[in-house]
């Protein structure tokens, strides 16, 4: 496993729960804890700096790991739950986008976008052990335990692969539709649910059978989903419609679509199943919504474009992952019901000159200026880049 | 606009993978997204023809429509393209 470089102080140490006030395991001017005043609707515990691009996440909490793939250097990165630190990194294919965990066979599947591979790592030597191929672009990966497979929606193939995960092979590829990703599997009813972010759908898969059983339209570019046993739902966060839909899991169909913030691309779902959270890539928050009243019930601030969610079952902390900031934010959530929202406030800049930029152009490789623009509408456009 | 380490490679791999042209511009330190208060992306900036900011965000069709419509009022009465069966891909 690769070293990083311990994370540097920006404040005074905040003791964590349980802990001694003083640690000697962490030295001087290392530790990430962020001290914040403690807020009603959050406490941000640290910020935790990781590889590039940083974007899926999982937590072991057996073995008080999180996992974070990072997708543009190419690695995972593993973090020390108790003490917030970086451990180290696991390099594996290109542009790791999601990795799942088989606790029992003690493997971590990782799902490479651009090396259209999965990544086998063993947890015990946190080595990789092997890649199995699979349909082009697979970005979303998630274990069956009952069966021991591995489920990746490969949007290249329109399909979800199936691999076993004892003997690591690709047993078949099911149909799904058009840019397939986001994956979720429901242990209770032997379904899958794949979103499909170009079609605006989401599959649904029988997962004994293995064959699809119904498509269900959504809003617009759907990214990640999640389940939520407390309320036999599940959740799919769409990214081009700043909305989270709600599918019921007994009757299979959608029921609710809530409103969160700009962009969101992930979603997790709290310890206690009492709230979901949604990332909003295109605002650098969080959204907080009730798992019973479907209200958004506020919004918090963390890194730039913020993407994968995992919560630690023990301290109820949660892990965003901001793939601009190329940190995690580790987030204790005071929520106890929807909090007032503030009046929108537009942007700062709105209505001011915009600054000025000399910067490179990708194809003539020239310094272009924004004088050149002078005199004309036009619109900037920041894209996928992060 | 691009931003971040590597930009050009990986700028350029996106545009072919996706079909895009037109200019492309690398912010590789992010610092002017950072200038502009960019939080993340997709994050669309309207200028109008002085040179002042209009909007900032809008990442839906809808609010992407209103921006444009703001900045260019004639696209209001533009049918053709404010038709309620045309969708963002129309656009290309």
């Amino acid at each position: 496993m690769g070293r990083l470089p311990r994370a540097k102080v920006d404040g005074v140490r905040t003791p964590q729960p349980g802990a001694p006030a003083e640690d000697p395991d962490i030295p001087e001017g290392t530790a990430c804890l962020i001290p914040t005043p403690r807020a009603s609707t959050h406490r941000l515990v640290a910020e935790i700096p990781v590889g590039l691009g940083p974007e899926g996440a999982v937590i072991d909490a057996a073995r008080r790991r999180l996992y974070v793939t990072c997708s543009r250097s190419h690695e995972l990165t593993v973090v020390d739950l108790d003490s917030l630190e970086p451990l180290g990194t696991i390099a594996v294919g290109r542009e790791p986008t999601d990795v799942a965990l088989d606790q029992g066979r003690r493997r971590m599947f990782v799902c490479d976008l651009l090396g259209s591979t999965i990544t086998v790592i063993d947890l015990q030597t946190g080595e990789p052990v092997q890649t199995v191929d699979v349909p082009g672009y697979p970005s979303s990966v998630v274990f069956d335990p009952t069966q021991g497979l591995v489920y990746c929606g490969c949007a290249g193939g329109s399909a979800v692969a199936v691999i076993d995960s004892d003997t690591l092979e690709l047993l078949e590829t099911i149909p799904a539709g058009f840019g397939a990703g986001g994956i979720i599997y429901d242990d209770d009813r032997q379904r899958v649910y794949c979103a499909n972010f170009l079609a605006d759908t989401v599959t649904v898969i029988d997962a004994e059978q293995r064959r699809p059983l119904a498509t269900l339209e959504v809003g617009r570019a759907p990214c990640a989903m999640t389940i939520n046993p407390a309320t036999a739902s599940a959740y799919l966060v769409n990214s081009a419609s700043d909305t989270v839909t709600r599918i019921d899991l007994d009757s299979g169909e959608v029921v609710q679509e809530i409103r969160v913030g700009r962009g969101p691309v992930g979603v997790g779902v709290s310890a206690d199943g009492r709230r979901i959270y949604a990332g909003n890539r295109a605002e650098g928050t969080i959204s907080v919504v009730g798992a019973h009243d479907h209200q958004e019930w506020s919004r918090i601030p963390v890194g730039e474009a913020p993407a994968g969610f995992a919560v630690d079952p023990v301290t109820g902390y949660v892990f965003v992952s901001n793939a601009g900031s190329n940190t995690v934010s580790v987030i204790e959530d005071l929520l106890t019901g929807p909090v007032a929202a503030a009046e929108p406030v537009p942007h700062p800049l709105v209505g001011q000159p915009l600054p000025q930029f000399a910067l490179p152009d990708l194809r003539t490789e020239s310094l272009r200026h924004s004088l050149e623009w002078s005199e004309r509408k036009f619109i900037l456009h920041f894209f996928a880049s992060w | 606009m691009w931003e971040g380490t590597g930009a050009a490679k990986e700028s350029a791999e996106y545009c072919a993978r996706w079909g895009l042209e037109g200019t492309v511009l690398l912010d590789e330190t992010a610092e002017y997204a950072r200038r502009l208060g960019v939080r993340g992306v997709p994050t669309n900036v309207f200028v109008d023809d002085a040179g002042i900011v209009r909007t900032l965000g809008a990442s839906t069709f809808e609010d992407l429509l209103a921006a444009a419509c703001q900045l260019e009022p004639r696209l209001e009465d533009d049918s053709d393209v404010l038709g309620a069966d045309r969708m963002p891909g129309d656009f290309d």
